[in-house]
């Protein structure tokens, strides 16, 4: 029954009291929450626990939600926000959080069995650079590519989604993924 | 109607390269880029380098996101929605007590409101002459007691069994005041006996209380001639009531 709901139905049904209204939104939101924090954030426990932080936020100010907006936009500036504030706390755990490379030597790549040593090594030192890239873009660019390439949202979608014209959606983009490229062209491994 | 307003490549071609880049382009329009790419070297390089970017986001998803589980969300029950942060529920639930501690606490404030009573708080603000018109274990026939002075905030007054004070007279003067606090003994406080000052008291000996009891309880029955008629009983009974 709550499946054929749309969002905002199922949010005026949570402010009147239905718990199961706000268990299907989290349902069908919370694979694209957590791949917008894991691009936001590039670790998988931080963006569990950013996730986590965002679906309770709203379900705390459920009541505050305004018609006016969808709650796909509501849901994705609450996740935003969270995933910035957990950048911040990191940030003054460690004044380095994204340049820890002790840490980075922590994570476990799973590499292709076809691939001989030197090429699996590369390819990890690849995608640590591409993450630590991605990472140091400016809020407003990172989350037009993050939406883009791990919600894979169309770009009417991240338009209406971030309120934006579809034209700046587009610009954004683009000119985040040109920033990219000159970083990773200063970087001594070889892209793609 | 066309959007021209990304202009993203170098020589200003201002066509909708994200647009082509992510195959979210009209027909028409990736004609215009495609044949705009064949003639300009300079936005084909741009093109490929922006889409090697692309690409190795792709990459780090691919390898690193895809294969994520997603965690499951779970919002606990002791989270409550705005609407429901003052509810009486939620109130309720940050003051538990468990059943010693509320005995403790009725215990103490039982102890504490007999406190009050005996050290008379509750007399505090009724003047000395409502004081005594209010008590009627009083009678007025009895004579008049000294009132206490209070000369500090705390009072503490001693009261011994003197036979001469059984011979005061109704009204009092101030040489039964003096006699009075003549008669205190600092040095025996007694807990019972404390008052706060304002609260001005009759000092009152036990022995004449017995006695006033007695004389308000006594019938007087004894002064009318027709003993057994009932109804003048009944209505002295209700005169007597009405004038205590």
């Amino acid at each position: 029954m709550a499946t054929k709901l749309t969002d905002e139905q199922l949010v005026k049904s949570a402010v009147s009291g239905d718990s199961e209204a706000f268990g299907e939104i989290v349902k069908r939101w919370e694979r694209k929450i957590f791949a917008l924090c894991f691009g936001m954030l590039g670790r998988e426990d931080d963006a569990r626990d950013a996730a986590q932080e965002a679906f309770i936020a709203a379900f705390r100010n459920v009541n505050n939600f305004r018609g006016d907006a969808k709650v796909s936009s509501w849901l994705h500036r609450i996740a935003v926000n969270q995933c910035l504030t957990t950048k911040r706390r990191a940030k003054t755990r460690s004044e380095d959080f994204l340049d820890d490379e002790t840490d980075e030597g922590s994570r476990v790549f799973i590499a292709p069995l076809r691939l001989s040593p030197l090429r699996t090594t590369e390819q990890n030192e690849r995608l640590v650079l591409v993450r630590k890239a991605v990472l140091s873009l400016p809020d407003d660019l990172r989350e037009v590519i993050v939406m883009k390439e791990f919600e894979e949202m169309t770009f009417q979608e991240i338009s209406e989604v971030l309120e934006l014209p579809l034209s700046t959606v587009k610009s954004r983009l683009y000119t985040a993924l040109k920033q990219l490229r000159r970083k990773l062209e200063r970087s001594p491994v070889e892209i793609a | 109607m066309k959007d021209t307003s990304f202009y993203n490549s170098s020589c200003g071609f201002d066509g909708d390269l994200a647009g082509y880049l992510y195959g979210e382009i009209k027909p028409d329009e990736k004609q215009r880029v495609d044949s705009h790419l064949a003639g300009c070297n300079e936005c084909a390089m741009e093109i490929a380098s922006v889409s090697a970017a692309k690409f190795a986001v792709e990459d780090w998803r691919r390898q690193e996101f895809t294969g994520l589980k997603t965690p499951s969300i779970t919002i606990e029950t002791n989270v409550t929605s705005s609407s429901q942060v003052w509810s009486w529920a939620a109130l309720r639930s940050n003051f538990q007590f468990s059943l010693p501690i509320a005995g403790v606490a009725a215990a103490l404030i039982i102890v504490g409101f007999s406190l009050l009573v005996r050290i008379g708080a509750p007399n505090v603000g009724i003047s000395a002459g409502e004081t005594a018109a209010n008590d009627v274990s009083v009678p007025n026939s009895l004579p008049q007691l000294p009132v206490q002075e209070t000369t500090s905030n705390l009072l503490i007054t001693n009261d011994f069994d003197d036979p001469a004070k059984d011979d005061l007279p109704a009204d009092v003067t101030s040489t039964s005041v003096k006699d009075s606090k003549r008669r205190m003994a600092p040095e025996r406080p007694s807990i019972g006996r404390l008052r706060f000052a304002g609260a001005r008291r009759p000092v009152v000996r036990p022995s004449e209380i017995s006695v006033a009891k007695q004389k308000s309880k006594a019938p007087r029955l004894n002064n009318f001639d027709e003993k057994d008629d009932e109804t003048l009983r009944l209505e002295d009974l209700f005169a007597e009531i009405e004038t205590s």
